[in-house]
């Protein structure tokens, strides 16, 4: 050892028994040692420096592995993996490793079969989370694509491990670049071969997916010719949250990489243009581009030649390459790799049609750039640029998808469509715009903007200016932004006149429908009228779509305008029309047919509403359609409509059909059940089953009074309906009481609400309570007060306007005017002799009357008449109302007493006392004369 | 760096084998925390089972043989040793550049990988002054820190009382973290 050696030997000795001693000292006692022992202050600083370190944490305190797995979260060994099971695969043997992964060839071996794939387990390295959660995203993505030149992905989950992993398509092939100059390609060759290439991109970008990582080594030929599209691993889901605030880590292959990738720019389906256009340029020339070029492609020929990237080559090695490419690939090329990305091709669709162009020999629209490029720039990448929320965006893809569809004009498709589909991508492309959320715009500053580009884009031909307007207008209104959506409709509609579009054609028709729907919905009923009425032999002689929703739009208005017969007319047109556009069994007639039935039930015609309604519910069942809140309303219509025509064998089970289902599908009380339940305990009263009513009519009442409240006109309603109920349990002081507030909450909100109808009927029942209590002056009142309203709404000839003629002889009999009262009983049996509907319970109600004013009159047979006429109808019709049964028997029995025929009397009275009525339930005078006797 | 720990018994007087042998180890044991780390949810390693399960394998295999079971702890502290220098290399060189560039370094985890590699290699450049300061203390760190040996098992081992052991790390700690800043 050498004396400096030992001279560091002992300083560290000395360094080492002081640091010992030391160390179980407390701070006073050190200050002393320290005092007495050292006398270099170095020594002494050294000490206190490592009694210091003693008392503190410090690296070591943290195990070597735990700072080993920070260095490196977990380098996977390939080696470990191989002869793995993972899922139904064995891995074989590494085929190569990236940043993020490594790829191993996988096999399963079955028993007359073989299957190679590639295996990608994520590299569990430094970026472990962020690129964990880029692969899996790479597996969504894959997930989504389906194209025969993208590598499919099989299989994909997470091992035992955690570790993430994709199956995939094994592709045995090389990059494209290899595989041209392997083959020496012509230039036209390794145009079509690229072709390829871009229409697999363009199926990535059609499900708003860009892949960010296009080069040669992504794209694999295999030995027959097939072109493989790899890699989507720094794929972006466009329409996915931006979760990374400040953008994900620029992971990219910096040769290929697109200037604002380098930038830190916004990602678009442009910047997968530039990458295909950066592999075009490798393609054809041998050599990659240096950033965007300004000088032609062509002109670099001479020091292409001279130098030769390893994997490419150039397609021929004389002079006659430049030619080749001088022009439209020169073009191409340029417009691919131009700096700003809204000078580039929009989409690899587009890209892929200009090539296609070029190889069939059509001008392509790549131009120099000086001409193309727009003074106004709609893309603006930070605060107030536009960008759009995908979801909308595909429904306008969507939408003009239908309009392309239906474009009939030969000549000018081609050009239409791919205008408007390039106008639709350049859309679409600012949806790439890594916009923060809060800076998204609303679905209406989309719209606005779309149509500000509609109108000012001058590449568009009007007849797309006028299509597009239009498109945005359906979607708008369809959005329920009716201003917007008028705007739009009329601007297309102008349009579509100046170009003198042909007034026979689908879209033109289609246009005037959105209209009218839209006057319609925003309470412009009489000028949807109109302008449905205008195009009614359209209307007719189309066999469409829109010829269907116009005539159902103008049978709504004509019901609306008070012209029943004409909507009727209208709708039962429509209905076959229906048939016969959609097909008969298909959902939209079904539809259809309920509507036009629920239309036709609202202008009171049964018959024809159950030619509809009864079909289209059988239909429904049939084709299993969801038994939801539509159908339930529907059978509800029928089970109305059945009442009214007298068939009333399915009524009920329509009713109870109907209120299942409606407790099914509401959740909690809900109003419309609240409307099922009174109609039911409508029908309920008329057969005499009070009890049921009552029940059915209690809980209805419970839920319009806590959903609507009392002063709403439904609740009032179902007020009206318990009105009755007890008018005809003859408990006429309850009914009063319900029929009052009845009356009061209707005429309050009927004219708002549209029920003047039904406060007609409400006066109506009133009276007759009033007059059941003798109050004969009020009732009076009721009466006169919808003297002129009920033939009016209801029509002359009615079952309303009989019931009220009805009422007005009842009220005539009080009066002592027999004469009047026998005229209005006439006059009312004449009104239901005219209908075609049975009107019963009117009929009957109006017999008694004629009953009546006959034996005021003295003629008491022609009153008997009646009366067995009354009994005659209740028992074909109505077996089951007793109570109304045993009031016309008391009638009867009254009657043959008067006349003299005791025995047929005693007969009468027999017959009622056998169905059992408790007295409570009849009139006073009922059961005077059914129990003579007091007994 | 020594590749014979001083006052352990040799394997043999020929420097190869013993090279070998620390070679053999290194392997062994890079292998099984590989294994180890692809099993695990985020590479959960407990340094004595892996030294443990080391100890298992290489016991079993002929080819590897240590005269002394302190030999072997002592191989695989320099094994451990040398993992962890390998690692944090790898990440200041993959740093620098290569294949990929990154060009944004976001991430708490990329500054901590960094930081933390830039720490294990002072570390080991610390430990070599130790060696020279105090070599014993600098083994007792090797079999305690690295090996995962404890300070009692470590006592026993070396044939010193466990009062002196307990020293040797603190002094040893104390000096590193010194070094270290």
């Amino acid at each position: 050892m050498t004396r400096e050696e030992e001279s560091t030997r002992d300083t560290n000795n000395r360094l080492r028994e002081a640091f010992d001693a030391l160390i179980d000292m407390d701070a006073l006692e050190r200050e002393a040692w320290l005092a007495a022992n050292i006398k270099s202050p170095e020594q002494r600083e050294t000490l206190l420096r490592l009694l210091a370190e003693d008392d503190a944490r410090g690296f070591l305190d943290t195990s070597i592995v735990a700072h080993a797995t920070r260095i490196d979260p977990g380098e996977l060994k390939p080696d470990g993996l191989i002869g793995r099971q993972i899922g139904m695969f064995r891995i074989v043997r590494l085929l190569g490793q990236g940043g993020m992964a490594s790829v191993f060839l996988g096999e399963r071996t079955g028993r007359d079969f073989e299957q190679k794939v590639a295996v990608k387990i994520l590299r569990r390295g430094l970026y472990s989370e962020l690129e964990q959660r880029l692969f899996l995203r790479e597996r969504r993505v894959l997930a989504g694509l389906s194209h025969p030149n993208i590598a499919r992905m099989i299989d994909g989950g997470v091992t035992d491990a955690g570790i993430p992993y994709l199956v995939m398509e094994f592709v045995d092939g090389v990059p494209i670049t290899r595989f041209a100059t392997m083959h020496a390609l012509s230039v036209r060759q390794r145009a079509e071969l690229f072709l390829t290439v871009c229409r697999a991109v363009e199926a990535a970008h059609r499900n708003l997916i860009v892949h960010r990582d296009i080069k040669p080594s992504n794209v694999l030929v295999s030995g027959d010719g097939v072109v493989k599209l790899l890699d989507f691993g720094i794929a972006k889901l466009i329409q996915e949250d931006n979760t990374d605030a400040t953008g994900t880590v620029g992971v990219f292959t910096p040769n290929y990489a697109a200037p604002e990738q380098v930038s830190g720019g916004t990602i678009t389906t442009a910047t997968d243009v530039y990458g295909l256009g950066v592999m075009l340029h490798e393609l054809l020339l041998g050599i990659r581009p240096e950033g965007a070029p300004t000088r032609r492609p062509s002109s670099r020929v001479v020091e292409a030649l001279r130098t030769t990237q390893p994997d490419a080559k150039a397609p021929m090695r004389s002079m006659q390459l430049r030619t080749a490419l001088r022009g439209d690939l020169d073009n191409i090329l340029l417009k691919a790799l131009a700096e700003e990305p809204e000078l580039r091709y929009p989409s690899a669709g587009a890209f892929a049609d200009d090539i296609e162009r070029y190889l069939k020999r059509r001008p392509v629209l790549a131009h120099p750039p000086s001409r193309w490029y727009r003074a106004t720039k709609f893309v603006q990448r930070h605060r107030g640029g536009v960008a759009l929320s995908a979801v909308f965006l595909l429904a306008l893809i969507a939408a003009f998808g239908m309009t392309l569809w239906q474009a009939k004009v030969a000549r000018n498709e081609a050009e239409r469509a791919d205008a408007t589909r390039d106008f639709m991508v350049d859309l679409f492309q600012t949806a790439s715009a890594d916009l923060p959320r809060d800076e998204r715009p609303t679905p209406q500053q989309l719209v606005e903007e779309a149509a500000k580009r509609a109108r000012d884009d001058p590449d568009l031909v009007p007849e797309v200016r006028a299509s597009l307007l239009f498109t945005l207008g359906k979607v708008t209104l369809a959005n329920g932004d009716y201003k917007q959506a008028e705007l739009l409709l009329n601007d297309a509609i102008d349009r579509y006149r100046a170009l003198g579009e042909s007034q026979s054609s689908t879209e033109w028709l289609d246009l005037l429908v959105q209209k009218g729907n839209l006057l319609h919905r925003t309470d412009r009923n009489t000028e949807a009228d109109k302008l449905m009425t205008d195009v009614l032999p359209q209307l007719l002689a189309q066999e469409s779509e829109p010829a269907v929703s116009g005539l159902m739009l103008l049978g709504a208005t004509r019901a609306y305008s008070g012209h029943a017969d004409e909507a009727v007319t209208i709708a039962q047109q429509a209905a076959r029309k229906a048939e016969r556009v959609f097909g008969a069994d298909s959902v939209n007639a079904v539809e259809t047919l309920t509507y036009l039935g629920q239309l036709c039930a609202q202008v009171h015609r049964y018959r024809e509403s159950i030619a509809l309604l009864e079909p289209a519910v059988a239909r429904w069942r049939q084709l299993r359609l969801p038994q939801d809140e539509e159908f339930a309303r529907t059978l509800l219509h029928l089970a109305s409509a059945k009442e009214h025509v007298g068939d009333s064998a399915s009524v009920e089970a329509l009713y109870r059909e109907a209120i299942a289902l409606m407790r099914r599908v509401f959740d909690k009380p809900h109003d419309r059940l609240a409307t099922a339940l009174g109609g039911y305990a409508r029908f309920l009263t008329g057969r005499d089953r009070f009890d049921e009513a009552q029940s059915a009519l209690d809980e209805a009442l419970a839920i319009d009074r806590k959903v609507l409240g009392e002063q709403h006109v439904r609740t009032a309603l179902l007020l009206d309906a318990m009105a009755m109920l007890d008018h005809a349990r003859h408990d006429d002081v309850a009914a009063e009481h319900s029929a009052d507030e009845a009356t009061h909450v209707l005429s309050t909100h009927a004219k708002e609400a549209g029920f003047e109808e039904e406060l007609a009927l409400a006066r109506l029942h009133l009276a007759d309570v009033l007059m059941a209590l003798n109050r004969f002056d009020a009732a009076s009142a009721q009466l006169d007060s919808i003297a002129t309203d009920m033939p009016r709404r209801f029509g002359n000839v009615s079952a309303e306007n009989a019931d009220f003629i009805r009422a007005n002889g009842r009220l005539a009999l009080a009066r002592h005017d027999a004469a009047a009262s026998l005229v209005f009983a006439q006059r009312g049996t004449a009104i239901i002799a005219q209908m075609d509907l049975p009107a019963t319970e009117t009929k009957i109600a109006l017999l008694r009357v004629h009953a009546e004013a006959s034996t005021a009159l003295g003629n008491t047979d022609a009153a008997l008449s009646d009366v067995a006429q009354a009994l005659d109808a209740l028992r074909s019709t109505n077996a089951e109302a007793h109570v109304q049964r045993t009031s016309l028997l008391a009638l009867e029995a009254r009657l043959e007493s008067a006349a003299g025929h005791p025995a047929a009397a005693s007969a009468a009275i027999a017959e009622a006392q056998s169905l059992g009525v408790p007295a409570a339930l009849l009139s006073h005078d009922d059961a005077v004369a059914l129990n003579p006797n007091g007994i | 760096m020594r590749t014979t720990p001083a006052d352990l018994p040799a394997v043999d007087p020929g420097g190869q084998n013993s090279d070998a042998l620390f070679e053999a180890v290194y392997a062994r044991l890079k292998a099984i925390a590989g294994k180890q780390l692809a099993g695990r949810e985020h590479g959960s390693l407990n340094t004595t089972a892996l030294v443990h399960e080391l100890y298992m394998r290489v016991s079993s295999n002929r080819e590897l043989v240590f005269s002394h079971p302190a030999q072997f702890f002592a191989y695989a502290a320099r094994a451990m040793r040398h993992l962890l220098s390998d690692r944090a290399r790898d990440r200041l060189r993959l740093k620098a550049g290569g294949d990929w560039q990154r060009v944004t370094f976001t991430g708490a985890d990329a500054v901590v990988a960094i930081e933390s590699a830039e720490q294990a290699l002072g570390l080991e450049t610390a430990l070599q002054q130790l060696e020279s300061a105090d070599e014993r203390a600098a083994r007792v760190v090797e079999l305690h820190y690295f090996a995962g040996l404890t300070l009692e098992q470590i006592a026993q081992m070396l044939e010193l009382t466990r009062r002196t052991i307990d020293r040797d790390w603190r002094f040893a700690r104390a000096f590193l973290h010194d070094q270290l800043r």
